[in-house]
């Protein structure tokens, strides 16, 4: 019996740093440089080949060559602010082009993406450790971030990892798993500064490998995971390590609060991992659709495929939109970000999820298959997509955090002028590097976007996507008032958990209606279709509507899909962005 | 007529003795053995069945379990066949596939179409343990299998050449039969495929290349693969029914493995339900342990909902094919649409529930990530959710005039575990049959007399549901009804699956023994709040006192090493605490 | 609108004592919130109370650096003092 699977994967040609030409600056221009670098993935010459991508994962082997070009190409100076000598402005521009890397492979993107997460807390410290940090970044050597502990989950109060102050810093504890922790060259390690209970206690420690002595460094195996099977998810034991004593992350007993800060940060960005993934099924979907013949027609054809093929293109466009939300409010509601970073980082995976479930019986066996030309992509970027709803805190975590900000939200606040929410998502603005002085643990009113909700659906005026707006801004007023009577607890009930997840669901239609009313192409016929697609979808996740109310709307949306894949382009809600600033 | 026919009916069904155990003979794989939950994910992750295992089943004769009796085999009641089986689903669903399942797959065509030489001949490969291979898919045509294009030409001498490629079959190359749908005419239409039964020799191997495997993402150990047919040339014999007859045959068989293979998934939840109680008792986080937190909890209990609700639907459509063959088109259909659906749904909370520990594949815990690709595969091989639909979509107006006219139940068909006579594969239809009898489950006064009072309110709200949709059904013209039926009209066969599945759990638990799951008043709540939460478009989660008094049963069941199914007789009985028990 | 720590660290007492976690005159301004029960959504809600009595935008991180209600008075003080 042949394997044509399994057998080590061939190195691809690496590339080198002379072969690869880059824009000198990284800005939304350079997203066509980059995925133009990346080139067709079913190329088998491209920087990243889906057929290769399948063996790597199939082997669970890391993609070295592929992230030694983008490591070339220079990705990596797009997670440094420009204040420390690299590109990082507006955070949507690394955004865009992790998404693009992980429409190839959500393995790649994760492993290059991860430095954005292992770099932020000093960028949000400042001083000379920033300026350490990013000389380690720009040259495209990995950081990791040592959070997690065996046993801990989600809870980093509980770190046992010591790091004992003085002189120099000397770090002792276990971190698992932790992505990149063999790999890469340095990690930010939480660890406990002070024998004091609470938060104060803990401190950020840069570890960078290069400085310390390797014997007092030992590793853990790679941890098998469920996707992003080539991952280097690993451990890294720290056994008295010393580390010079400038080396801490911020003030000593600023760890926690810089994580958390930082995480208000990274949950937008981990969603890009979603839409790659996502990008990757729409792709195979509408081919499938275009190309299946069922019945003696095509696939889509069929209206009940046409409005599944809706549904789920639908779903992605929400979460291309809550993105970008995600994105703006790192600029323009900085302090507001504990909460629209929670609600961002919820609905994007779990709306991604429900896409490939709901795909899966739709591509049929093909969403299962590996080995044969052309398939296997699929049921790889399902399981990469698991992923992204696990780390850097999971969907409960999320919720909770929502939960949380219940009096936030519930607060009386003043009403929002909607325009101004629009100008904030306007695909013109330009803005620099987010001014993380601004970045708070709790919000005062929740969250201007979501309260903006009910004034956004009245521009909408009478257009049809109006009709599903103005049901979902009602159900607003009622989880609103609910969560303003929730209990405060510290273990919530379900019920708070579904409240928050439809307060989510509430807030993805304004990320919506604000992305659409700021498109240049607003009002157009293909965004009406898009909005009101998003919208009436939304009216059925909320319980608000029967799934076949939703149909016709999904399946306008899969007609206009099925039309513009036939100009070789997908549906975004984003047409127009890279060209407007 | 029966498969009794002939001479093999003069043995008693009920004289072949029960096998052993399997959960006995696998031994507990929680803890280290040969068979244990380390080494199934080792073999996953190696792409291979569990040698061990295999061994077993061998011994066990487990191919004898899709044997008529009346031909030999073990098979009466099928019932105890997914009984018996069901601890290979709680360990490996890939070896349940892998090891057999498509054995009874493509035995079923014979035992239904094919002719007594025929029937013996397979019946006598199985028991010395030979396999069957199912090799109907052609990758293009998905579930319309009349699209198929592989083709079976006559030759000179009353033969058959077969010329063309299957792709997606399992055992393709190491059964020692394949049974192959193929096309004896070009004309469109139902009677154009014949089914051939090809038993591989070595004159004949050569003409098949069976050697490309196909690698997938869920079932990882089955041994899938592709079979290229050029021109191999089989007797005139090896037409399994009539030359034309493709369709109907397997249609019927359908009906059987549509049954069994939901019924035998139910138990890879079980045992995932298992593992989330250990996982949340155990695992710390923020202070105390994961089921201390009403979110894991609700989750929890949510999910032993859906799989009591999917465990009632698939154990009485398996007794529906003894007591209400000619309503088991539609019941077939219905159970391999719905409850594969309610096993993801519990699989997708309860991986919730586990978190990183899901993701990060971590011992003792890393079977549930295999559990979950497994099961993945389960609502798109074999008859996909939308096939099933297709199934029932224009059945639909049939079924509306037998539901109305259907007020009583057969208190047998929810009577699980009582003994069944072996199955008369003869009295399987192609269309609606007779009656509507788990429609009126929900209208038969027995059944609402048998319920606790809360699950009554509901039952009779399921009763004006049922009505309306056999309103709205009965407005649908006929021309709708097809494949490009509109995505209303899907959604009426999705609620009446629903319905079905209302009837079926409110028929178990009028009938459930005193003591039982089903008998706990806020058990038989529960299940249909979970439903009638499914028919309302949004699931929330149960109320807090529902799920306080699921997650107490769960940790009873755990701690007696009891099965969550209620369709098993409980082999150590989950006791109630002494201090007064409210089940 | 007082802003002397004393009045305040009688208006948190009386906050603390609202939440139902511990009984009025089983603790002092010098025991510790965490040992009051008060985990991190108390903290949250405290927040809230603080910025609706004294009109005073503060983070939870207040409480992470005035751990009693002694020295979380004295902080709010000092705050108020300050804007």
């Amino acid at each position: 019996m042949s394997a044509p699977v399994g057998a080590p994967p061939i190195e691809a040609a690496e590339a080198t740093a002379e072969s690869v030409v880059s824009p000198e600056r990284l800005d939304r221009s350079s997203v066509a440089a980059f995925d133009a670098f990346l080139g067709d993935p079913s190329e088998p010459g491209a920087v990243i080949s889906t057929d290769r991508s399948i063996e790597l994962d199939e082997a669970s082997a890391f993609p070295r060559a592929e992230i030694s070009a983008v490591d070339a190409w220079g990705l990596q100076r797009a997670y440094v602010p420009e204040e420390h000598g690299g590109c990082l402005g507006d955070v949507f521009v690394p955004m865009t082009m992790i998404r693009r890397l992980a429409g190839r492979d959500v393995t790649a993107a994760v492993a290059h993406g991860k430095t954005f997460l292992g770099a932020v807390g000093a960028w949000i410290a400042g001083g000379p450790i920033a300026a350490e940090m990013a000389a380690i970044v720009v040259t495209g050597d990995p950081v990791s971030w040592g959070l997690t502990e065996q046993g801990r989950g989600s809870d980093l109060s509980n770190t046992a990892t010591v790091a004992a102050l003085g002189a120099d810093i000397r770090v002792s504890g276990v971190k698992w798993p932790i992505n990149n922790a063999t790999r890469g060259r340095a990690m930010t390690v939480l660890a406990r500064t002070s024998d004091q209970p609470g938060p104060r206690s803990l401190s950020l420690v840069l570890v960078d490998k290069q400085r310390v002595d390797a014997g007092s460094l030992s590793y853990r195996p790679k941890v098998a995971t469920h996707g992003i099977r080539g991952a280097d998810i690993s451990g890294l034991e720290f056994r008295s390590a010393v580390v010079e004593g400038d080396h801490l992350v911020g003030a000593p007993g600023h760890g926690l609060e810089i994580v958390l800060k930082s995480l208000q940060l990274t949950r937008p960005l981990t969603t890009a991992l979603s839409l790659g993934a996502a990008d990757h099924a729409i792709a195979i979907a509408t081919g499938f659709a275009s190309n299946r013949r069922l019945f003696g027609r095509t696939l889509a054809d069929l209206p009940t495929a046409r409005a599944t093929l809706g549904t789920a293109i639908a779903d992605s466009l929400l979460a291309e939109s809550v993105m970008y939300a995600g994105a703006r409010g790192a600029h323009r509601t900085t302090e507001e970000m504990s909460l629209v970073s929670a609600l961002v980082k919820f609905l994007v995976p779990d709306t991604v999820d429900l896409m490939f479930r709901d795909l899966t019986p739709f591509v049929g066996a093909r969403s299962q298959l590996l080995g044969i030309a052309g398939v296997g992509a699929f049921q790889k970027a399902a399981r990469d997509n698991r992923v992204v709803g696990i780390f850097d805190g999971n969907s409960v975590v999320n919720l909770n955090m929502v939960i949380n900000e219940f009096p936030s939200i519930a607060r009386e606040a003043d009403a929002v002028a909607a325009e101004a929410v629009v100008a904030d998502f306007g695909f013109g603005e330009a803005d620099g590097w987010v001014d993380t002085t601004r970045l708070r643990l709790v919000t005062k009113r929740g969250s201007r976007l979501l309260r903006s909700l009910p004034a956004l659906v009245d521009l909408l005026g009478e257009r049809p996507a109006a009709a599903s707006a103005r049901r979902i801004a009602l159900e607003l007023d009622r989880l609103v008032a609910a969560a303003g009577l929730a209990p405060r607890e510290s273990a919530p009930s379900a019920e708070s958990f579904d409240l928050a997840e439809r307060i989510a669901l509430c807030f993805g239609a304004a990320c919506a209606i604000a992305t659409e009313l700021a498109s240049p192409q607003h009002a157009s016929a293909p965004s009406e279709v898009r909005l009101t697609a998003i919208l009436d979808r939304l009216a059925v996740r909320l319980g608000l509507a029967p799934s076949t109310a939703a149909a016709a709307s999904a399946a306008a949306l899969a007609e206009l899909a099925l039309e513009e894949a036939g100009r070789s382009r997908s549906v975004t809600m984003l047409d127009g962005w890279a060209d407007a600033a | 007529m029966t498969i009794l026919d002939g001479p093999a009916e003069t043995r008693s069904p009920r004289a072949a003795a029960e096998p052993d155990d399997l959960d006995e003979l696998f031994g507990d794989p929680r803890h280290p053995g040969p068979f244990d939950y380390a080494s199934i994910v080792a073999d996953d992750d190696a792409r291979r069945l569990s040698s061990t295992a295999e061994s077993l089943l061998d011994e066990w004769h487990a191919a004898a379990e899709f044997v008529p009796a009346s031909l030999g085999g073990r098979w009466v009641s099928t019932e105890d066949l997914v009984r018996r089986w069901r601890p290979i689903f709680r360990r490996d669903p890939a070896l349940g596939l892998g090891y057999g399942l498509t054995t009874l797959m493509a035995s079923l065509n014979v035992w239904v179409a094919g002719d007594e030489a025929q029937r013996r001949e397979v019946a006598v490969r199985l028991l010395r343990g030979e396999r069957i291979a199912v090799g109907f898919h052609e990758l293009d045509h998905g579930n319309d299998l009349l699209a198929n294009e592989f083709a079976a030409e006559p030759d000179d001498d009353g033969g058959w050449l077969l010329t063309g490629v299957k792709q997606v079959i399992n055992n393709v190359d190491r059964a020692e039969s394949v049974l192959v749908m193929a096309r004896t005419s070009p004309e469109p239409g139902a009677r154009s495929h014949s089914l051939l039964l090809w038993h591989k020799d070595a004159a004949t191997r050569p003409l098949v290349d069976t050697s490309r495997r196909v690698l997938t993402a869920g079932m990882r150990g089955c041994r899938i693969g592709v079979a290229e047919f050029r021109g191999l040339p089989v007797p005139g014999t090896a037409v399994v029914g009539a030359t034309g007859t493709a369709a109907q045959t397997a249609l019927t068989a359908f009906q059987v493995s549509r049954a069994v293979i939901p019924a035998l998934a139910v138990a890879t939840v079980d045992a995932t339900l298992d593992l989330a109680v250990r996982y949340g008792g155990e695992r710390s986080l923020y202070g105390g342990a994961v089921l201390d937190l009403p979110h894991a909890r609700a989750l929890l209990a949510g999910a032993m909902a859906d799989l009591w609700l999917a465990d009632a639907l698939s154990a009485v459509v398996v007794r529906a094919l003894h007591l209400a063959p000619a309503e088991c088109m539609v019941l077939t259909a219905a159970s391999k649409y719905l409850v594969p659906q309610l096993l993801q749904s519990a699989m997708q909370d309860l991986s919730v529930l586990f978190g990183s520990t899901f993701y990060a594949r971590v011992a003792p815990y890393g079977i549930v990530e295999k559990f979950v690709r497994d099961l993945a595969v389960v609502p798109i091989g074999h008859a996909g959710s939308t096939a099933c639909l297709l199934t029932i979509l224009p059945n639909l107006p049939a079924w509306v005039r037998r539901s109305r006219r259907t007020t009583e139940t057969d208190p047998a068909l929810f009577r699980l575990g009582e003994p069944l006579d072996e199955l008369d594969l003869a009295r399987l239809t192609l269309g609606a049959g007779s009656s509507d009898p788990l429609g009126a489950a929900l209208v038969d006064p027995a059944v609402r007399d048998g319920l606790c009072p809360l699950a009554t309110e509901s039952v009779d709200r399921l009763a004006v549901e049922l009505d309306r949709l056999r309103a709205e059904i009965a407005e649908v013209p006929p021309a709708l009804l097809g494949a490009d039926a509109p995505p209303a009209t899907f959604a009426l066969a999705h609620r009446l699956a629903l319905l079905l599945a209302g009837g079926a759990w409110a028929g178990v638990c009028a009938e459930a023994p005193s003591g039982s799951l089903p008998d706990d008043e806020v058990v038989q709540a529960a299940v249909l709040a979970r439903l009638e939460a499914r028919l309302s478009g949004r699931i929330g989660p149960l109320d807090v006192g529902t799920v306080d008094h699921l997650v107490d049963i769960a940790g009873r069941l755990v701690d007696h090493d009891a099965r969550f199914t209620i369709s098993e007789p409980a082999t150590s009985s989950p006791a109630p605490d002494e201090e007064g028990d409210t089940r | 609108m007082t802003t002397d720590a004393p009045t305040i660290e009688s208006w948190l007492m009386g906050r603390v004592v609202a939440y139902g976690k511990v009984d009025a005159g089983t603790f002092d301004a010098a025991t510790p919130l965490a040992d009051l029960g008060l985990d991190s959504v108390y903290a949250l809600t405290l927040c809230g109370d603080i910025e609706d009595e004294f009109d005073l935008d503060v983070d939870p991180t207040i409480v992470w650096d005035h751990p009693t209600i002694g020295e979380l008075a004295e902080g709010i003080s000092e705050r108020l003092a300050a804007a």
